[in-house]
């Protein structure tokens, strides 16, 4: 086996927003100085020269929750709300076998995985012919859905019920009126039968659903191109509103954006800009931002607490807080309610009023007597919390939680840097084992992370000196995410009260960007952030993932990224959201050979 | 009448005794007779089958899982000294055994309750180690099927995957000519890698035995109802190969990618078409019912992955398990930073409580599901043969002797594939007198042959050859696995020089490397 590799090399190494201009980039490292207090905040290298960036991409299909949305609202429309939600009820055992679009670390969004394998292949077709199923189960279902031509009895009008349903539910599905050939090819290859049928109905709707311009994403552009070398052309009018639909209501386009797109005024300026302000207006943007925000915050990594509420050290640390089976559900329900509010219901806020604010947001009883307040109601003005540590998304309960009797401050310094400054950790040389020893009575956590991790002139220093200062600041919270001024240590076999120690959370922050500076707060650390431009720069960074399924690329896409950092830094949250929609690389497409 | 035999005719019941599930729950109906005998019409020779589970960590030490030596160990050589390298020899012999209490115990780690782990059991296991990969993977999540590219700590392979062993052998004519209902199963992490078209792409694992359940009993759900009307996958296929040759409109602004993604859709129609006119020789199969991250979820999904062999529904199966499942002692996060690391890293900094409760963890899985698992397969199929008998079932480990390791990777086998393997020992392919990369924090830590030949190894026994297997690593390493080359083994060629003052090249040379196709001495019948 293998020794450990020689003392003073850093072995890790946090590398530092890429592509920034007016302060230089600086990598944590040894003694990780950073670049000043004062420094100019952090903007993107926008070189207006360079050509847009856009890159092709494989054939994207609908993601999961896609699929999920465009079936409900397909349902929704040909059914009604009352009969579509039993539909949609009967069909969640066939969703639950789509497979989960894949997430990572370095692919952290559903719509970047384009995996099509059997499994989905399968289930693809397995939630299409129950679909057609749910839309023939009762002749007033089919009523609703073809017409009443079709359960009239009278076969006389039958022909043109089904080809008025082909065209009718063709919209629909593939986004875009259909082809002549297609039209035929459902009636007379699919179809097959001379009248109303209810298996051919359900074969049909089966083979539509299973289509590719349903499942698929084509995006071919108009005839003419906007750069013949470089092969970019403007998006049709259809392609535009369903790639509108798709970001921002993870679904297909409802009648008003697909009318637009057949009238041709989506293509102008003024009808597209309505039609954006539209989109994000309708409830149904919360689904896209929801999901943008729990991915950029990655809340499926928090755990299960439930899990350990038998071990004793874990029991008598928890108090009367024991997790139930619920809790990780309703403490990820407590962040996207907090975004939801400052994205949907507070539309003016910004990132400061995200980052700053001193409510709470808990909807459940566990998750609000955690912060120490009220439950909230989802709609009056959130209560106030009467800890004045609890400042901004970075002290809810999600980012603070584990599974054990003490706190992870290192985890949750990583988080910070991860994914508020978009600092990437290399993950450390793995043969570097340090024995991090249970709770005793002599040493608190802080105490015990610096002597293994932060020992002048190690190895692992290097990148500690860094991202622990980040995590010290929050451990005022315990590992429920509890307001403590004290931290109690236990003995984990007998869950005894081994004792009780002081909490520290003075530190220097020295990562790059933030300026070197003491701090002792969370909302210090908070202001630090949006000081220095970077925290902008990040959520910048992640929100084109999100939008355009790819990593950006600093330099080719950076006046992009530029133009919403800034949106973020003058503007509002919201207003992030929907700038991504009136840049030209939304609106262009390049092809492949 | 030996212990065995007389343990042997024990189990001579019949299917439907074997189809009840983890805590009595009925699986299965009884087989329809005119099913089974079409099935079983349908079935020349001996079908095999490929059961693979893992679990994550490892690091457990040798005194805790090693098994002691037999009385009498056969000694091979596989390679004379070479330079620094003394000769390699093969060592095995009888897999041993004692009771300690309510124990059968072969070693910390492999040990059960007397009345699950018996003689005529062990007599059809082996315990092997002196398996390595060459090259420092660090945390990896397929490598026990032979995948390297899924790591931590070797970004460099990153973009090389390969398919699975599972997923090469699922896919090869030569194993299935008439597949099943479903080619492979899936559960748990063990990230299986499909390619098709030169695209590798991962593999869907169930989630949860009621999914499982779902794929393997309830597809028949989809299958056309109406016979008077042609199946509408099939109407499916025809819009996608109209679509790519431009039917509805100008196929030329397709582009190459985009019909290579269309193609891949329509290769898994066919697949699928297939499948729903597979059938399974039981009935209703029940649905188990939902259990969380447990032992028990565990069982209840090698309950259904047994029915579905027995059903003849699958032959090939995976089980990736993580620490969530047998972690039972400490909460899975701290399991990870404190015991794996602390308890199964450099040897001469452990802790050895927390060492045994890495073992304890590994136990647990031993006791609980891979012999739970093998004897529900135990069973009479046909001529005497149970289905163990007649499929190989490996169990192995994310790491080797330390966590992060992948030296001396453990390997758990069950079955003899219809009478390919030996089996009742323990076999050591570790070089015990190359002392070389041994060191404080692995002192015990001894070169062994490539991973890469077991896995040739288990694809040769399915009957799939070295020129159908090379074909995958030529497509990610053209130069090293060119045609000609003297290389072998199915997994990336990686070698490792001098790191961190240890060279590797005392360790592993060109010949590990030249005989990794060769058939492996104690374990292979007649090699």
């Amino acid at each position: 086996m293998l020794s450990a590799p020689p003392l003073g090399g850093c072995s890790g190494k946090i590398g530092d927003l890429p592509g920034g201009s007016g302060q230089p980039a600086t990598p944590g490292s040894g003694s990780g100085s950073g670049s000043g207090i004062g420094s100019k905040p952090f903007a993107f290298t926008c070189d207006a020269q360079k050509p847009l960036a856009l890159f092709t991409t494989d054939l994207r299909r609908l993601s999961k929750t896609q699929l999920r949305y465009a079936v409900s609202d397909l349902l929704a429309t040909l059914l009604g709300p009352s009969e579509a939600s039993a539909a949609d009820q009967a069909l969640a055992p066939h969703f639950a076998l789509v497979p989960d679009d894949i997430t990572t670390k370095h692919s952290a969004y559903a719509r970047m995985d384009h995996t099509v394998s059997q499994s989905h292949v399968a289930a693809y077709y397995r939630v299409a012919l129950n679909v057609a199923g749910e839309l023939s189960r009762s002749n007033a279902r089919v009523a609703r859905a073809v017409g009443s031509c079709a359960t009239d009895n009278n076969p006389r009008n039958d022909a043109r019920c089904i080809d008025d349903f082909i065209a009718r539910f063709g919209r629909l599905a593939f986004r875009r009126p259909l082809t002549r050939a297609e039209a035929a090819f459902f009636r007379r290859d699919v179809y097959k039968a001379a009248g109303y049928d209810a298996d051919a109905l359900r074969d049909l709707v089966t083979a539509m659903l299973s289509a590719p311009p349903f499942l698929y994403v084509f995006e071919r552009g108009q005839p003419e191109p906007v750069d013949a070398a470089a092969r970019v052309y403007r998006l049709t009018a259809h392609e535009l509103a369903t790639r509108l639909s798709l970001h921002f209501w993870q679904s297909l386009p409802d009648a008003a954006l697909l009318a637009a797109a057949d009238d041709g005024s989506l293509l102008t300026d003024a009808g597209y800009k309505a039609q954006v302000g539209r989109l994000l207006a309708d409830a149904r943007s919360e689904r896209a931002s929801r999901a943008f925000f729990s991915q950029w915050l990655d809340v499926a990594q928090v755990p299960d607490m439930a899990r350990n509420v038998t071990r004793k050290d874990f029991a008598a640390y928890a108090g009367s807080d024991t997790p139930g089976p619920a809790l990780r559900e309703h403490i990820i329900a407590d962040v996207q309610a907090m975004l939801r509010y400052y994205t949907h219901q507070k539309p003016d806020s910004t990132l400061a009023d995200l980052l700053l604010s001193r409510r709470a947001f808990a909807q459940h009883d566990d998750v609000a007597r955690l912060y120490g307040v009220p439950v909230w109601d989802g709609k009056s003005e959130p209560p106030t919390v009467a800890d004045s540590r609890r400042v901004g998304l970075l002290t809810r309960v999600a980012f603070l939680v584990n599974d054990q009797a003490m706190t992870r401050p290192i985890m949750r310094g990583a988080f910070v840097l991860d994914r508020l400054l978009c600092q990437s950790i290399e993950l450390p040389d793995m043969q570097n084992d340090v024995r991090l020893e249970p709770g005793t009575a002599a040493q608190g956590t802080r105490a015990q992370i610096e002597r293994l991790t932060q020992a002048k002139g190690s190895i692992c220093a290097g990148c500690h000196d860094v991202i622990n200062p980040v995590g010290f600041v929050f451990e005022g919270f315990d590992a429920l995410g509890r307001s403590r001024s004290r931290e109690k240590v236990y003995d984990p076999t007998e869950g005894t009260l081994l004792a009780e120690l002081p909490v520290d959370t003075r530190v220097t922050l020295t990562a790059g960007g933030l300026g070197e500076r003491d701090i002792s707060r969370p909302e210090q650390l908070a202001q630090a952030l949006l000081d220095s431009g970077r925290v902008q720069a990040c959520l910048a960074r992640h929100y084109f993932r999100f939008t355009f399924a790819r990593d950006e690329d600093a330099t080719r896409d950076g006046c992009l990224l530029e133009r919403l950092r800034d949106a973020l830094v003058k503007g509002s949250l919201r207003g992030m959201l929907q700038a991504i929609a009136h840049e030209d690389a939304f609106k262009l497409v390049r092809k492949a050979p | 009448m030996t212990e065995v035999k007389r343990q042997r005719d024990a189990r001579r019941i019949t299917r439907r005794h074997f189809l009840v599930g983890s805590a009595g729950f009925t699986l299965a109906i009884p087989l329809l007779p005119s099913l089974l005998s079409r099935a079983e019409a349908a079935t020349s020779g001996t079908q095999k089958r490929l059961l693979v589970l893992s679990t994550t960590h490892g690091g457990i030490y040798p005194e805790n899982i090693l098994p002691a030596d037999a009385p009498t160990m056969t000694r091979r050589t596989m390679h004379p000294a070479s330079g620094d390298l003394p000769q390699h020899d093969v060592h095995y012999g009888d897999l041993v055994s004692t009771v300690q209490g309510s124990e059968r115990v072969i070693s910390n780690t492999l040990a059960a309750p007397a009345t699950d782990l018996t003689p005529g059991l062990i007599a059809k296991l082996n315990f092997m180690t002196g398996f390595d990969i060459a090259y420092y993977l660090g945390h990896n999540r397929a490598a026990t099927l032979g995948n390297y590219a899924d790591n931590d700590q070797a970004k460099q392979l990153h973009g090389m995957p390969i398919a699975t062993v599972d997923q090469v052998i699922a896919g090869s004519a030569g194993f299935y000519k008439t597949p099943p209902v479903k080619r492979s199963v899936h559960f748990g992490w063990s990230n299986p890698w499909e390619t098709k078209n030169g695209i590798c792409q991962k593999v869907p694992q169930a989630l949860s035995p009621q999914v499982m359940w779902s794929e393997l009993f309830d597809a028949q759900q989809l299958a056309p109802k109406n016979p008077d009307r042609p199946p509408v996958v099939d109407r499916v296929y025809e819009h996608y190969r109209r679509l790519t040759r431009g039917v509805f409109g100008d196929a030329t602004r397709l582009s190459t990618l985009d019909k290579q993604r269309l193609e891949q859709h329509m290769q898994r129609l066919s697949e699928l078409e297939r499948q729903l006119s597979a059938q399974s020789s039981c009935g209703a199969v029940q649905k188990p019912p939902g259990e969380k991250e447990t032992i028990e979820h565990l069982r209840q999904t090698v309950d259904l992955i047994v029915t579905a062999i027995i059903c003849g529904a699958t032959n090939v199966a995976t089980l990736g398990v993580d620490g969530r499942y047998i972690s039972q002692d400490v909460g899975w996060q701290s399991w990870h930073t404190q015991v794996a690391h602390n308890g199964c890293g450099n040897y001469d900094i452990h802790d050895p409580k927390l060492q045994a409760i890495a073992y304890r963890a590994q136990k647990r899985f031993f006791a609980e599901v891979f012999v739970y698992l093998v004897n529900k397969l135990d069973v009479l199929e046909r001529g005497g043969a149970t289905y163990l008998d007649n499929s190989l079932v490996y169990w192995s480990m994310e790491c080797g002797q330390t966590t992060h390791s992948s030296t001396s990777m453990p390997v758990v086998t069950a079955g003899s594939a219809a009478g390919t393997f030996e089996t009742g020992r323990y076999i050591d392919y570790r070089n015990r007198d190359n002392k070389n990369i041994a060191d404080a924090g692995a002192p015990f830590c001894r070169p062994g042959v490539m991973l890469s030949r077991f896995h040739a190894n288990v694809l040769q026994a399915f009957d799939v050859a070295p020129s159908e297997y090379r074909k995958e690593l030529q497509r990610v390493q053209p130069s090293e696995f060119a045609a000609g080359s003297k290389y072998g083994g199915y997994g990336l060629k990686l070698h490792r020089g001098v790191e961190w003052g240890i060279d590797f090249n005392k360790a592993w040379v060109d010949h590990h490397f030249e005989t990794a196709d060769d058939k492996l001495p104690g374990w292979v019948k007649g090699a």
